[in-house]
């Protein structure tokens, strides 16, 4: 066990460094020169020379690559995100601000989802094949196939344009949550639903739930002591792996919303060109995703220790 | 032949995957005959017609520049899936390439693709995409390029994982003891053993690019108006919502039949190909 979560641990610094790199490799995707880019969306339009050399010099941006590289690495390493290039408000504040904002709404997805999706399923899964699991599979496969950007648009056309129930922006109470979170929920509540459907199935197939009929236990003892609880750790499993999903979801929702998390920093610096704000929500971005994927991998391997020797080989 | 005819068969007995394949044929029409069955030109503004609601002379209703919304899906068709194919074209290509040389090239080069994979994976490859596209620019061509730099590890995965299980089998020990050569092995077992996987993916793909296609464009980073695009089409409807509904709901509409009906093929040609896995759903 040990010797897995080592090499575990190695593959997420690895994994890190590269994201680093990516991160602030992106930066030289943008066509043109990075101090007048910045310099323009610092100063607008009208930029003199000395505008451009100033931000050159004070950004060191006339610094070899790979010295710019390790400067900025060096900072991070101590937390220090930089100052957002337009506002100059310190990036790790800022992003520690929008966090829990962004949080709250994935988890409320997540939840709803899994509220959803876990019954529904396996109401489908025991009508097999009946009108029932006809119906629930179609919704599921409309969810799926359904862009969220387009489901909350038609959401805020319903409940707050024509209904007027809910407010269509900004956070505050409960009822700022619903629509970004039944948005953003959707369509992982639809493939939870077909994940706990199929594996409920499966588990329904297995030898010994027919010795558990068989022995003369009620089919309700069964359904919840033996299929239920083997059914659902793959879906508890995948529901850990979609936090990955979620937050790229949160940039659409979040933006359609306005809801002022990560996501909507992340738009919002973008159409700016802010690069340490970028830098910043994108290193978060990965280092969470890191984090869960060990997480879950590390979980699975206690549980099933076969995953020990037979990964990454 | 009689087994192509066999699988042909068998596929059109999945009442939704042959629905999906009508679909599919109807919108790939609507691209390619768009100049001749859209009634107005897509970009054509006429001011004095703004904001109409669905008519016989204007289907779906007109937009707040009065451009015939009808006319700006059908050729939005063309965008949409001329993206989707390119990217899955060549990332499903070099996500292949890259994912037999992982499996089959040694283990230094199988560590060195895959810990880059692992590096790709380590993001939610929509926010990479985004960063991407807004750093290049709006285009259709930028937007391909975001895309492709992005969707390619999925390919890598699956083929590197067939070809490590396929490369210990008999049958290519005795092709490799009769003197076959690698890339007569890797291309004459290796991937004709993995293609059945791979359409599978490629099909689900087109459906997932599509969709980050137009989220691309929704959020201002992709397709610019005045080109007619789904996705843009949207966002462009966003201020009408309330007064102008259609604006906003035939675009959408349209962008989620293409992908439930991509979705439903993919469905029934994993069902058709290999109907061990009948109960598998769309999780990737």
């Amino acid at each position: 066990m040990y010797a897995y979560i080592v090499k575990r641990l190695a593959l997420v610094f690895l994994v890190m460094s590269g994201v680093t790199v990516i991160t602030f490799g992106a930066m030289y995707l943008a066509p043109g020169d990075p101090a007048e880019i910045i310099a323009t969306a610092r100063y607008g339009q009208d930029l003199t020379p000395g505008q451009i050399e100033w931000v050159r010099s004070t950004e060191h941006l006339d610094d070899p690559v790979y010295i710019q590289y390790l400067t900025w690495l060096n900072h991070i390493i101590r937390l220090d995100l930089g100052r957002s290039l337009i506002t100059f408000d310190d990036v790790a504040e800022e992003i520690a601000v929008r966090f829990p904002t962004t949080l709250t709404l994935a988890l409320a997805s997540l939840i709803l989802s899994l509220c959803i999706g876990i019954p529904v399923g396996i109401i489908s899964a025991l009508h097999k094949n009946a009108f029932l699991d006809y119906t629930t599979t179609s919704i599921a496969l409309l969810g799926v196939s359904m862009p969220n950007f387009w489901l909350g648009l038609i959401l805020i056309w319903f409940f707050s344009l024509y209904l007027r129930v809910l407010p269509s922006f900004g956070s505050g109470g409960i009822s700022h949550l619903i629509l970004p979170a039944v948005t953003l929920g959707a369509s992982m509540a639809a493939i939870t639903m077909r994940l706990m459907r199929s594996s409920m199935l499966d588990v329904m197939g297995q030898e010994y739930i027919a010795t558990a009929r068989a022995k003369g236990l009620d089919k309700r003892t069964v359904l919840f002591r033996h299929a239920l609880k083997n059914a659902l750790l793959p879906v508890i499993t995948f529901s850990g792996l979609q936090l990955g999903f979620l937050l790229g979801g949160t940039v659409i929702v979040e933006t359609i919303f306005a809801w002022p998390g990560i996501g909507k920093l992340l738009v919002d610096s973008i159409y700016a060109r802010d690069y340490s704000m970028i830098q910043g929500c994108v290193l978060l971005i990965g280092l969470l995703f890191a984090i869960t994927n060990l997480a879950i991998d590390l979980l699975y391997a206690s549980i099933d220790p076969r995953i020990r020797y037979d990964r990454h080989d | 032949m009689t087994e192509t005819n066999f699988l042909l068969a068998e596929f059109c007995r999945n009442r939704l995957a042959l629905i999906g394949a009508v679909i599919i044929g109807i919108i790939v029409l609507c691209a390619i005959f768009a100049p001749l069955i859209a009634p107005f030109d897509p970009a054509e503004q006429n001011l004095r017609e703004r904001l109409q609601t669905p008519s016989i002379q204007h289907p779906f209703g007109t937009d707040d520049l009065g451009r015939d919304i009808f006319s700006r899906v059908v050729f939005g068709s063309r965008i949409s899936l001329s993206i989707g194919i390119c990217v899955v074209g060549i990332t499903a290509l070099f996500g292949t390439i890259l994912g037999l040389l992982s499996g089959y090239g040694g283990r230094a080069i199988d560590e060195v693709i895959m810990r880059f994979v692992d590096i790709m994976l380590a993001f939610p490859s929509i926010i990479l995409a985004l960063i991407i596209a807004g750093l290049l620019g709006p285009g259709v061509v930028n937007v391909i390029i975001a895309l492709s730099l992005t969707q390619w590890p999925a390919y890598t995965r699956l083929v590197r994982g067939m070809t490590l299980s396929m490369k210990e089998k008999e049958f290519v020990e005795a092709a490799r003891a009769l003197g076959a050569s690698d890339t007569y092995i890797l291309r004459k077992h290796i991937l004709l053993n993995a293609s059945n996987p791979i359409i599978v993916l490629a099909t689900m793909d087109i459906a997932q690019t599509i969709i980050f296609a137009a989220a691309l464009s929704f959020l201002g980073l992709g397709i610019q108006p005045p080109t007619p695009e789904w996705g843009s089409m949207l966002k462009a409807g966003i201020p009408y919502l309330r007064s102008a509904t259609y604006i906003t709901f035939f675009p959408g509409i349209l962008l989620m039949l293409t992908v439930l009906a991509f979705n439903f093929i993919g469905d029934g040609i994993r069902d058709t190909l290999d109907p061990h896995t009948k109960e598998m759903t769309l999780v990737k």
